[in-house]
């Protein structure tokens, strides 16, 4: 995964013909790389585009311009069903697990939904009917015109032998002729009066009548279906058995969008994986049915990773996840994190403020300012030898668990400029201490320190050069 | 100032937690709102069953013309429960299959309204941009007639009939409903779980369906229960000027326009079909008000 010179800037509409005033530079110029099973840290202030940046990868937001590289194919040029189609190998879960959660859906199908959307045609229970022509919907509507014609010779037959009707025999043998007498009367061609007396004629309880019996025939057809549909995915199981294992670029092939079977027949197939994700991020089979309020905060993050997992990315965009956990629950999302990198080789790119949570989980670490990239590099190197002065800041912000502790932290000034109108040159110089009269001119450019530690800063470069001419 | 309790402080008041969902448990707390749920169920029933329940024919087919002309406008007695009308009709009868006319009518033109409204307001409310502009400004010159007006000129082009009544009272209702489906897609758009079901892969109008809808269904339902009401009055009113359903329909419009010649002679006969459009349109309005409170999070059961 790399991401090089993305840009993301929104627009600024004013006045009554909403026209494009000026650009907020979210996102401002980026490149970083992200390597297999690895974890990329993406710190900075609030309000600097961390999350943005997030969210362009995934493609949710139109990038200005810019490549987004995901196993070298760029997503940024890509529409649609292509882009549907690529965006699985990649999952996010967002920062507050309370708006993340579709309230009107159960955990079952919030997590399922993926597998739902994505699973190849020929998995729906009932897809070999559909793929074959034989829709539901036409083969309900032939046997209930039959059930008419039926019914209505029935009902002919049965009243001139002098039978007589209960209201609930009328209503499943005889629509027609004791309460309404259109459709044999009309079939028979003696529609006397259906004309006349269409409002007294319970024209309305006779499309409750058809209603009945579309329901009686769908549920009918539905088993049907359900019967051939799992009969033949049993075979083709057999045959190619490991297709439908969780690999994600098979599962790819052929989305498909079929609410009506989530409908009518919850899938097996789809409740058993959920159920093993479930476990997979620690919960327990029990919680499939319920809905997102009954959960706490942490276990509803839990279902967020489950949802993100369901279709075996391989790189997970975790925006800020712990930020909305209170801290004894951080620690076990944080750890949970872990062991399904360990257990699924999962990339992250760890979005967070939070400096003491990104030297835990990360590798490496981009420090963000303002739309921009200031420094990254390995984290035990940023961390013990910060070169750009806003990293030194921020880190120096730490809290140490030691009271005795005493160090004096870098304040500094002012606030994060807007990324509507960012500052000229290097963006930090006008909160920077080593400031000097080239930052405000001109934009720093990235010094390698070497190990893929890369700084932007001019002091830097001018420090390197003096250890260069030193060393020479 | 008193505080108002929040809900879990009533819940745990109660000493128990209460197993049914919280919106339910608040309606059937608001005995105004079950009262008007048992009424509206009893008006279903009669409307399904009218032919059960009617003790006579609506059209006065049963009784021989020259019995039904010497009883005109006789006074309800324990044979004719409500009396008989201007030409011997037995009222109760055709109030009952009047019943039927009119739960026809509310549940034709809100759902014609409903379902246009609510596709309109939500690809509007989605969509946003152009889309959005054309679709509401469309609206908005629906919007700037009376609904009623709207549903006379509609009836002016489409003929005076019961059907066409019903078209047009549920045309007229169209902007109300697209009006609140794009403000609720508005605001739930911005949901994470729209953002997240967008990643999963799904299409727009899977999330507009799934993931938009249920959650916006609450003032609908509302809307739905109010409108019903006032549907069925447009319509009777409708049927009084004679642009709705046309005599010998039992329509309660069309019978009170009828019996409005007998307002001194025969009052029985504007009277309790008046009552009947009162108690229809009171039940429904007491649900609908039940239901907005007990889906309001800030209004909690007695």
């Amino acid at each position: 995964m790399k991401v090089k010179n993305l840009k993301t800037y929104f627009p600024i509409k004013a006045g009554i013909l909403r026209r494009t005033v000026g650009w907020v530079r979210a996102v401002d110029d980026i490149s970083f790389e992200i390597k297999k099973g690895e974890t990329m840290g993406l710190v900075g202030e609030s309000g600097c585009g961390k999350t943005t940046v997030g969210r362009v990868i995934l493609m949710l937001e139109k990038p200005t311009s810019g490549e987004i590289l995901f196993k070298n194919k760029d997503l940024a040029s890509m529409r649609g069903g292509k882009l549907r189609g690529q965006r699985q190998a990649m999952m996010m879960v967002f920062q507050d697990p309370f708006s993340s959660l579709n309230p009107r859906m159960t955990v079952n199908k919030i997590v399922g939904e993926p597998i739902l959307i994505n699973r190849p045609f020929r998995y729906n229970a009932l897809g070999f009917l559909r793929r074959w022509g034989i829709l539901l919907g036409p083969f309900g509507w032939f046997l209930l015109i039959l059930t008419g014609i039926l019914s209505g010779l029935l009902s002919d037959i049965f009243s001139s032998l002098g039978g007589s009707f209960s209201v609930i025999d009328s209503f499943f043998f005889d629509p027609l002729s004791k309460w309404s007498n259109h459709l044999t009367l009309w079939w028979i061609n003696e529609c006397n009066c259906w004309a006349r007396d269409w409002w007294l004629g319970d024209w309305w309880l006779t499309i409750l009548w058809l209603g009945g019996w579309l329901i009686v025939w769908w549920i009918v057809g539905l088993f049907i279906g359900i019967l051939a549909g799992s009969i033949l995915t049993k075979i083709q199981d057999e045959e190619n058995s490991e297709e439908f294992s969780s690999n994600s670029s098979k599962t790819s092939e052929e989305p498909t969008e079929n609410w009506w079977l989530n409908l009518i027949a919850p899938n097996p197939e789809i409740t058993n994986r959920v159920i093993e994700l479930l476990k997979k991020v620690g919960l327990k089979e029990e919680h499939l049915n319920r809905y997102p309020h009954e959960f706490s905060g942490g276990q509803r993050q839990r279902v967020c990773v489950a949802r993100a997992l369901a279709l075996n990315p391989s790189l997970v965009i975790l925006d800020e996840p712990t930020s909305a956990l209170d801290v004894s629950v951080q620690s076990q999302v944080l750890n949970l994190f872990k062991e399904l990198q360990a257990d699924l080789g999962l990339s992250y790119l760890f979005i967070s403020h939070d400096l003491a949570v990104i030297e835990y989980m990360s590798d490496r670490v981009c420090v963000m300012y303002v739309g921009k990239i200031v420094e990254q590099g390995r984290t035990e190197i940023i961390y013990k030898n910060p070169s750009h002065p806003y990293t030194k800041a921020l880190l120096s912000a730490i809290l140490e668990p030691n009271p005795e502790f005493k160090k004096d932290p870098i304040i500094l000034e002012g606030d994060v400029p807007s990324p509507a109108n960012p500052p000229s040159g290097c963006r930090f110089h006008p909160r920077c201490w080593l400031m000097m009269p080239k930052c405000s001119e001109e934009e720093p450019p990235y010094v390698d320190l070497g190990d893929g530690h890369l700084a932007a800063c001019w002091a830097i470069e001018k420090d390197t050069f003096r250890q260069v001419k030193q060393n020479n | 100032m008193k505080r108002l309790k929040t809900t879990i402080e009533v819940i745990r008041q109660e000493g128990k937690v209460s197993k049914l969902p919280l919106t339910i448990y608040k309606f059937q707390k608001n005995k105004r709102a079950v009262f008007g749920l048992i009424i509206v169920i009893i008006i279903f029933l009669i409307a399904i069953f009218a032919n059960l329940v009617a003790p006579n024919d609506p059209l006065g087919r049963d009784i021989p013309t020259s019995e039904r002309l010497e009883r005109i406008g006789e006074a309800p007695s324990l044979e004719h429960l409500l009396g008989l009308d201007d030409i011997g009709r037995d009222v109760l009868s055709r109030i009952i299959f009047g019943c039927r006319i009119s739960i026809t009518i509310g549940l034709v033109s809100v759902s014609i309204a409903l379902t246009i409204g609510v596709i309109i307001g939500s690809i509007a409310g989605y969509f946003g941009k152009w889309v959005d502009h054309l679709l509401m400004r469309a609206i908005d010159v629906m919007m700037a007639f009376p609904a009623f007006l709207l549903a006379l000129m509609i009836i002016t082009f489409l003929g005076p009939s019961l059907e066409n009544a019903m078209i047009a009272v549920g045309i007229a209702l169209i902007p109300m409903y697209a009006r609140l489906t794009r403000g609720q897609v508005l605001t739930i758009k911005e949901n994470d779980y729209v953002e997240a079901a967008r990643m999963v892969g799904a299409r727009d109008w899977r999330i507009i369906v799934f993931h938009i809808l249920p959650n916006a269904a609450a003032p609908l339902i509302i809307q739905v229960t109010l409108n019903f009401a006032s549907a069925i009055l447009s319509a009777a009113a409708l049927g009084f000027l004679g642009l709705g359903a046309q005599p010998p329909t039992p329509e309660w419009g069309v019978m009170l326009s009828g019996a409005r010649k007998y307002l001194y002679v025969f009052p029985h006969l504007s009277v309790f079909p008046g009552i009947a459009i009162m108690i229809t349109v009171l039940a429904f309005n007491l649900v609908g008000d039940g239901l907005r409170d007990a889906f309001d999070p800030r209004v909690v059961a007695e």
